[in-house]
């Protein structure tokens, strides 16, 4: 408004006043400047006049500064002291000064930078007789400043260090610093999100902090409890102006021992995942600053990249370290080549196995540097085709000579390395040795074979076990059958008896009844004859079986066997009369005499003589003969009843020959067998040529029956001689008629 | 004529009966029977038979302990011992354990026949140092 226009109106005109006071008030309230004024006094001295301004800056007012001289100097940080007065020495020297930042303390306790611009103004002899300042607010962008460069030294920092536990406390510390804080900790998340562990805490110098350091304030928290665990799961940042006003979050009792106020908790972010939480605690009351806030979220995701990438590295070293060990340790040669099998890596096993001492000595050679030609080769081969079909060698066993010089067998696996472009880069190889493993297979294999060998043997020998007990079980029923015919004999004294007694009573019987009878029709007469045959008959079976059965007792005597068949003859002449049978003779003359049992032969000369004429029913040629021969070496190969005697030994050779139908060859083998017969059941007794083999075998001979040519069957048997005569009397054979 | 004596000593009663009948019905003989062997000696001495026809195998006494008895029995002497032997050997059964060389045997079963012409031969030769050998039975088919 217009001066004139003011005079003219009053009340518009204190209203117009009033406005601009209000707006100059506004306008101060928000002045982060004011200008302050000194007067040098010419005696010395000064005053100072603050402008308006001054109480948005230091929270003091004018007339505060007017009424208490000191004040101005009061305020500055005591630290800075000594830089302001030099700072105003330098501007009452005239000089061009600049302008010097210090801070000091505004009303409310808090710390504020301040920008001192001091101009002078100087008398016509160029002293100094005045200075204007101008104090400027610069708390905004010291702050500013200063979280750059914490930023920017934490980069450094971070980079250049090995360990968060080694870089955290700087970190810390760097924060305190910058941001004014008093206290402060870092939390980790324990693996899966579980549990905050509280690793580091930093402290400032100062008689109740030290406290921290002989107790440790928290170690571990779930999540959601305390400030840690509210930001860890919230993933914002949390303030607290006053613990003494928090009601909600429960509050650490160290807080208050140490004497703390007030806490900001912010999240170390990567991406959505939070790695850690760091908390800083103040003395002094204090109230959120957004623009705090948001500085340390920022720095909050600066170190927790450094958190993962930290954690990433140590979880790598850890693995590569259990590689290394174990890759170390592994009895296994393991090694690495390039796509030209030029070795890159190689671990002890495999060095020893190459005869190297080091490392160097194998790096970038091949196995044709180590190995001979033929190995190497087939080795380079494999991989050849390995590298170009890009399909693993997968357990091939294959021979090595090693160092040593030593042949042996190693199993070796080859897989290729992909570069990541999906091309091969070289090869991974493990071998093993498993010489001792193919030593002891190729000992089991033998083993078995010569398990089964010896199963077979086993086998066989059972066989001929079992065959040997069928044998022996055969023979012992032979055995028991023998005895059993031997004990027959012993019952003969008691059959003897308890047959023979029966016997007489029942011819006497029939005897008495044939004589006594007074009249006895034909048919009773009959009937007595077959009875009286029968005992007789029956008395024939029972002498015959006894005789068979009953131990020899052999008696030779020296005789002419043509005597004794002729005997036999006569004895069954009746015989052969009625069969008629014509004897037909060819005896030879002067037969030594020959030692036998004359009864027994008889008895056999007459059993084969009878089986002669009943086999030719209707009658025919009976020949018999006698000869004297001596056993020429062909003769036992010829015939089976010279085998008994010996070469150049004299047998008497007799046989009995009829003209009969012949034996049939399936009876032949049973011949001689007891009870064997083909007559009907009542003729004969079936023992008649056993008891002939026996009596001929009594007396050392033999005996053999087959049928002829001609037709019938011959009966040869052949006796022991003892030639009497020493004096070499011919004995030629020499047919007689 | 004069019948002869003869005592037959055999344990079984139906032979020792039909031997008795069979003799007795030829006429010629006067026949007793004494089943028990050790009251032998006491029915010869009583009845003193010409010939005793001893069977071997009996209970208490063989034959063979009989015809000892009745050698050393004085009254007994010249009485003419026949065995009637069961066994298939009659001149073992009758010889081979050292009883009187040569003494007489039939074998059983004998026909009638046979046991009389035996006892025949033994009355005529009377009471002889060497009886020779025995009588077979005859009948043998085979």
């Amino acid at each position: 408004m217009k001066t004139e226009a003011l005079l003219n109106e009053p009340e518009a005109a204190i209203r117009a006043l009033r406005d601009s006071e209000q707006r100059y008030a506004r306008l101060l309230g928000s002045s982060t400047q004011y200008v302050f004024s000194v007067r040098i006094a010419p005696e010395g001295g000064s005053t100072t006049a603050h402008g308006p301004g001054c109480e948005a800056v230091t929270g003091y007012t004018a007339g505060e500064f007017e009424a208490n001289p000191n004040l101005w100097y009061e305020i500055i940080q005591s630290e800075d002291r000594s830089a302001v007065l030099t700072h105003i020495a330098s501007v009452m020297t005239g000089k061009a000064t600049p302008p010097l930042e210090h801070q000091i303390r505004h009303k409310s306790g808090q710390i504020r930078w301040i920008r001192n611009t001091a101009i002078p103004h100087k008398d016509e002899q160029g002293r100094v007789v005045s200075y204007d300042g101008l104090i400027t607010d610069i708390t905004q962008q010291k702050c500013s400043e200063r979280l750059l460069r914490m930023q920017c030294l934490l980069t450094s920092e971070l980079a250049h260090s090995s360990s968060l536990a080694e870089v955290m406390p700087r970190v810390l510390q760097r924060l305190c610093d910058t941001f004014e804080w008093d206290v402060a900790s870092y939390w980790g998340v324990a693996r899966g999100g579980q549990t905050l562990h509280c690793e580091v805490v930093w402290h400032r110098a100062g008689e109740r902090l030290e406290v921290l350091d002989k107790t440790a304030p928290c170690s571990s928290l779930a999540p959601g409890a305390g400030l840690p665990g509210r930001v860890c799961m919230s993933g914002e940042p949390v303030w607290i102006a006053d613990f003494e006003e928090e009601t909600v979050l429960q509050v650490p009792p160290w807080v208050a021992e140490v004497g703390l106020r007030s806490a900001c908790g912010f999240p170390l972010n990567r991406g959505a995942l939070n790695v850690g939480v760091i908390e800083l605690y103040g003395r002094l009351v204090r109230h959120p600053d957004p623009h705090m806030l948001e500085a340390l979220v920022a720095t909050g995701t600066q170190i927790s990249q450094f958190v993962v990438r930290k954690q990433a590295e140590d979880s790598l070293e850890a693995e590569r370290q259990l590689l290394r060990t174990l890759v170390d340790l592994l009895p296994d040669c393991v090694y690495v080549k390039d796509t030209e099998s030029r070795f890159l890596m190689s671990n002890p096993a495999h060095r020893r196995v190459l005869g190297a001492g080091s490392l160097n000595e194998i790096l970038g050679r091949t196995d044709f540097d180590f190995f001979p030609l033929e190995f190497a080769s087939r080795y380079r081969e494999d991989e050849v085709s390995l590298f170009e079909s890009g399909q693993p060698l997968i357990n091939r066993e294959e021979p090595v000579r090693f160092a040593d010089g030593s042949h042996r067998w190693v199993l070796t696996t080859k897989v290729p390395l992909m570069d990541g472009k999906g091309g091969i880069s070289g090869l991974v190889g493990i071998s093993r040795d498993i010489t001792e493993q193919k030593a002891a297979e190729d000992r089991i294999a033998k083993a078995y074979a010569d398990l089964a060998a010896s199963e077979s043997t086993l086998k066989q020998t059972v066989e001929e076990l079992n065959r040997s007990h069928e044998e022996l079980k055969s023979a012992q029923l032979q055995l028991i059958q023998a005895a059993k015919l031997e004990s027959v004999g012993t019952l003969a004294a008691g059959v003897a008896h308890e047959v023979k007694n029966p016997l007489q009573t029942l011819l006497l019987g029939v005897e008495f009844l044939v004589r006594n009878l007074p009249e006895m029709s034909d048919d009773v007469r009959t009937a007595l004859n077959e009875m009286g045959d029968a005992v007789r008959r029956a008395n024939a079976i029972i002498s015959e079986m006894l005789q068979f059965s009953a131990a020899t007792d052999f008696r030779p005597t020296a005789e002419d066997l043509n005597a004794v068949l002729e005997r036999a003859l006569w004895l069954i002449k009746t015989r052969l009369v009625t069969a008629r049978v014509t004897v037909v003779r060819d005896l030879a003359v002067g037969l030594p005499p020959v030692p036998v049992d004359a009864r027994k032969l008889e008895q056999a000369f007459i059993n084969l003589l009878i089986n002669a004429v009943d086999a030719m029913p209707g009658g025919g040629p009976l020949r018999v003969s006698t000869r004297l021969v001596r056993v020429e070496p062909e003769m036992p190969k010829r015939s089976r009843a010279f085998q008994p005697f010996a070469v150049g030994e004299f047998v008497v050779v007799v046989e009995i020959q009829d003209r009969g139908v012949g034996i049939p060859e399936k009876n032949l083998a049973r011949l001689f067998d007891p009870f064997f017969t083909t007559r009907p059941p009542g003729v004969g007794t079936g023992l008649g040529l056993s008891i002939v083999r026996n009596i001929v075998q009594l007396h050392g001979g033999t005996i053999d029956i087959r049928n002829v040519a001609e037709g019938g069957v011959c009966a040869t048997l052949a006796l022991r001689t003892q030639p009497l005569s020493s004096d070499g009397q011919e004995t030629h054979p020499d047919r007689g008629r | 004529m004069d019948k002869k004596r003869i005592l037959i000593v055999d344990d079984e009663p139906g032979l020792a009966r039909l031997l008795q009948a069979n003799l007795e019905s030829c006429g010629r003989y006067e026949t007793l029977v004494e089943h028990r062997a050790e009251s032998a000696v006491t029915a010869a001495r009583a009845f003193r038979p010409h010939v005793v026809l001893l069977d071997m195998v009996m209970p208490c006494l063989s034959g063979r302990e009989v015809a000892d008895q009745l050698q050393a029995d004085p009254g007994c002497a010249d009485v003419v011992v026949v065995f009637l032997t069961a066994a298939e050997h009659g001149a073992s059964a009758a010889g081979h354990d050292g009883g009187p060389a040569g003494a007489r045997w039939i074998a059983k079963p004998a026909s009638l026949e046979v046991i009389i012409r035996c006892i025949e031969q033994s009355l005529s030769s009377g009471r002889e140092e060497k009886g020779g050998g025995g009588e077979e039975h005859g009948g043998k088919d085979r």
